[in-house]
């Protein structure tokens, strides 16, 4: 008989709470509600504006004491170092991009290219390739066209292009690439996109490669952007897939107020500018399973992934999101919702976009998606992601609840006003000081050369940016000290992270839009022990290991890092894991996740190196299910 | 059972039903309406203001009752308009309705936000859609715990009375008149 009491009495608490779920109330009237302000914002009162990508509102200018915008300002006289550019003494700066003319007049000739980081020669050293784009006059014929470079690793610091004797030389208007075996011959070959025709570049073990696309059948032929491999069948061998852009027409270029494209689309803060994304067809995603013959299969309808609304891809990841030992998919849209699909185990996908909370961020607003990271950031064993989007919007960092469910945190982390007034395209976690915390990098630039000549407190050339990991609870941005790699104001798109001189120091390479490539050398003056591991697979995984999870524990700490192809923009880094062990000289436990499903564990004889490791020589753990790792 | 636990009993369940009538009214009264239903009552472009503004038409939600009544936004593409900044979603009452305090009548309103330091807080402000005339502001707060993420989600009220925009709500209660 209480029970009756109880439940009412319950139902009325609840009903009487239901407005203190949502902390405050307006006052019930239909005038303008007291409690707040009804004088216009600082927001409402700014200047209106305009544009064609998908952004926050106009944000207050920032500038620094001496008026620069803080995108191309804000350094600091002295402080610790973390990187030297050492471009020029690297051999770098004798190669240039090209994409378009200075003007940017048109969408393809302003978001720039990747980088790939790729030990081609297998000597144990990373070589860098870059892509280079393109432009009309070349087309036409009137000017020789831009080459992507192969930059060889000559083991002293130094580096000679190799890209014409490699025969990667592309040629064509290009934008990313992805590094992968794809036929598991030990060697690791190259897919270069384009607007037009893309490239499967394979490696003929020679130093040389072979652009075999149109057998493989993976040209496509419009505009692709940031490819990645991964098995996502768990046949053992790599699938591809590939985003889509723009369908971009030259016969029916897009401008202001012509050819079906609104004024709007083409203007930014009232200004005019290129047109588009937005009011411009999209070109659809695919995905190419790998036949093991040489030949890849369509088979993007099928799987559930072909992006039938045309939104805008610009890179794209396989990861495994939810733990469960099968690689999902992430792709990154520019000012359309970005896509979660979850990988179901029988050959399809789940798309999860919006149920995962990756579709929008935080506020619910499709973002310009330019570049994806994904790193464990917090030692918990899930991988978070991080998107780099427009000026005037902050970079939404999604923290992995577990479950596939992402959740924007930016602002509880502090890197969301901070990130504002940069418009960032490659990204990547990484360990910069080896404390055994990922830390987070992005490259800057922006896509209007018009915003030079306004007072936005933004810029076309702009600083990259990097964030101090504080144990997993907040980042901090390390200070740009005047003369540093840091502090260098560049037209940043692609980037790539890896240790290029096998000193366990991870570097950064960035292709520059327009410009020629920086190396940004780590010298972070850390004394902090490391370990690095390069994987090979077994007969039931693809050779590369593309898609194994390693978790490493040291130090009281178990950090996870996995073999991935893609993510950052058009770019793709350094493929053995790495790992920071702060003052730990020693290693307690290697657990890796093959992609056949295997689980091993291994142990490693000191710190400090590079170590080799083969699946089937470690100690398979009893089941080879996979498991969720978050403790 | 003694005359007073008796009374006590009585007098909890009609609380309880009392408590629970609006529910089952508003149960009865509205309804998740679909994307063909939202399709035919929203506009394709939004006169706000001055402008008549591009909706983003997959992301429209909204709610009808028997009567054929609509409670439906959109998120308006404001990119190139002088709405940018100012408003991100348009919106159409055709009951009266309060959202977080503010009593709107029915009409056409285009409504946005500002983000409040520590980024707990939108500050969500309501505006006539035709005439930019600001009718109230209120906050929309962080909804607790993962789920799916919205550009807008007006939840029927006899599920959860809220309407969600990204990871924010706001509680609303609309009128059966």
């Amino acid at each position: 008989m209480f029970l009756i009491p109880r439940a009412s009495l319950f139902l009325g608490l609840i009903l009487t709470s239901v407005p203190a779920l949502f902390l405050s109330q307006a006052p019930d009237s239909g005038a303008p509600a007291s409690g707040h302000s009804t004088a216009p914002t600082a927001q409402d009162a700014q200047t209106p504006p305009t544009g064609g990508t998908a952004s926050g509102p106009p944000q207050p200018a920032q500038f620094d004491e001496q008026h620069r915008p803080i995108t191309a300002g804000g350094f600091v006289k002295s402080g610790p170092v973390i990187f030297e550019d050492i471009s020029e003494q690297a051999g770098l700066t004798h190669w240039t991009h090209k994409m378009g003319t200075k003007e940017k007049k048109y969408i393809i000739e302003t978001n720039g290219s990747g980088v790939c980081l790729i030990d081609y020669d297998n000597d144990g050293w990373l070589d860098i390739y870059v892509v280079n784009g393109s432009t009309f006059d070349a087309l036409d014929g009137k000017e020789t066209p831009p080459r992507a470079a192969l930059f060889h690793n000559n083991h002293d610091g130094t580096f000679t292009d190799v890209s014409a004797k490699a025969g990667v030389t592309n040629g064509r208007w290009g934008f990313g690439c992805a590094v992968a075996d794809y036929d598991n011959d030990g060697w690791p070959d190259l897919y270069v996109t384009n607007w037009g025709k893309n490239r499967l570049y394979h490696n003929n073990h020679d130093g040389t490669f072979t652009d075999v696309a149109e057998k493989a059948g993976v040209t496509l032929g419009n505009w692709s952007t940031g490819a990645t491999w991964g098995d996502y069948d768990g046949d053992g061998r790599l699938d591809l897939f590939v985003p889509g852009y723009v369908h971009f027409d030259r016969n029916n270029l897009p401008s202001g107020g012509a050819n079906g494209v609104p004024d709007t689309f083409c203007t930014f803060r009232g200004v005019e500018v290129n047109c588009g994304p937005r009011g411009l067809k999209g070109e659809p995603d695919h995905l190419f399973h790998n036949n093991g013959d040489g030949t890849f299969t369509d088979v993007s309808e099928k799987a559930g992934v072909a992006d039938k609304p045309g939104y805008y891809g610009l890179s794209s990841l396989f990861v495994d999101i939810d733990n469960d030992g099968k690689l999902d998919l992430l792709v990154a849209n520019d000012s359309t919702p970005n896509y979660l699909y979850l990988n179901k185990g029988d050959g399809t996908f789940e798309d999860v976009s919006y149920s995962s909370g990756y579709a929008v961020n935080e506020t619910g607003r499709e973002t310009a998606s330019m570049g994806i990271a994904a790193g464990d950031f917090q030692n918990n064993g899930m991988v978070d992601i991080f998107n780099t989007t427009f000026s005037d919007d902050y970079k939404p960092l999604y923290r992995n609840e577990g479950d596939a469910n992402l959740t924007d945190i930016s602002y509880q982390l502090g890197i969301a006003e901070i990130t504002v007034p940069f418009l960032g395209w490659g990204d990547a976690f990484f360990d910069y000081d080896n404390d055994g915390w990922k830390d987070l990098m992005m490259a800057d630039g922006h896509v209007y050369p018009q915003v030079d000549q306004h007072p936005w407190g933004t810029s076309w050339a702009q600083r990259p940016m990097l964030f101090h990991n504080l144990a997993g609870k907040k980042f901090e941005a390390v200070p740009a000290v005047e003369g540093s790699g840091l502090a260098d104001v560049i037209s940043g798109r692609g980037m790539a992270v890896g240790d290029l001189f096998n000193d366990g120091k991870l570097d950064v390479v960035i292709n520059v839009m327009d410009g020629h490539p920086v190396l940004l050398r780590n010298v972070s003056p850390d004394h902090n022990h490391w370990l690095e591991l390069k994987l090979v697979g077994g007969p039931k995984s693809p050779r590369d290991a593309i898609g194994a999870a390693v978790y490493l524990t040291a130090n009281g700490m178990r950090q996870r890092s996995d073999v991935l192809s893609g993510g950052s923009y058009g770019s793709t880094s350094d493929p053995r894991p790495h790992f920071g062990l702060g003052a730990a000289s020693a290693v307690d436990d290697i657990e890796v996740h093959w992609p056949s499903g295997r689980v091993e564990h291994f142990t490693v004889p000191g710190v400090d190196r590079i170590v080799i490791i083969t699946e089937g020589s470690g100690k398979e753990q009893a089941t080879s299910a996979s498991v969720a790792t978050a403790h | 059972m003694n005359g007073n636990t008796l009374r006590s009993a009585i007098l909890c369940a009609v609380f309880l039903l009392l408590a629970a009538l609006p529910a089952v009214a508003q149960k009865s009264a509205w309804r998740q309406a679909t994307a063909a239903e939202l399709q035919s009552v929203l506009p394709s472009r939004a006169p706000v203001e001055s402008e008549h503004i591009e909706t983003e038409m997959r992301t429209a939600s909204g709610i009808v009752d028997e009567h054929g009544r609509f409670i439906a936004g959109v998120v308006l593409i404001t990119a190139g308009y002088s709405a940018e900044g100012k408003y991100s979603h348009y919106l159409i009452v055709q009951a009266p309705v309060e959202i977080g305090g503010v009593a709107l009548k029915p009409g056409e309103y285009a409504f946005g936000w500002s983000r409040e330091a520590g980024g707990d807080t939108l500050t969500v402000h309501f505006n006539r859609a035709a005439t930019g005339a600001l009718v109230g502001t209120t906050d929309a707060h962080r909804i607790a715990g993962p789920g799916r993420v919205e550009s807008l989600r007006i939840w029927p009220p006899d599920d959860k009375s809220m309407i969600q925009i990204g990871r924010f709500g706001i509680p609303y209660k609309v009128s059966e008149r």
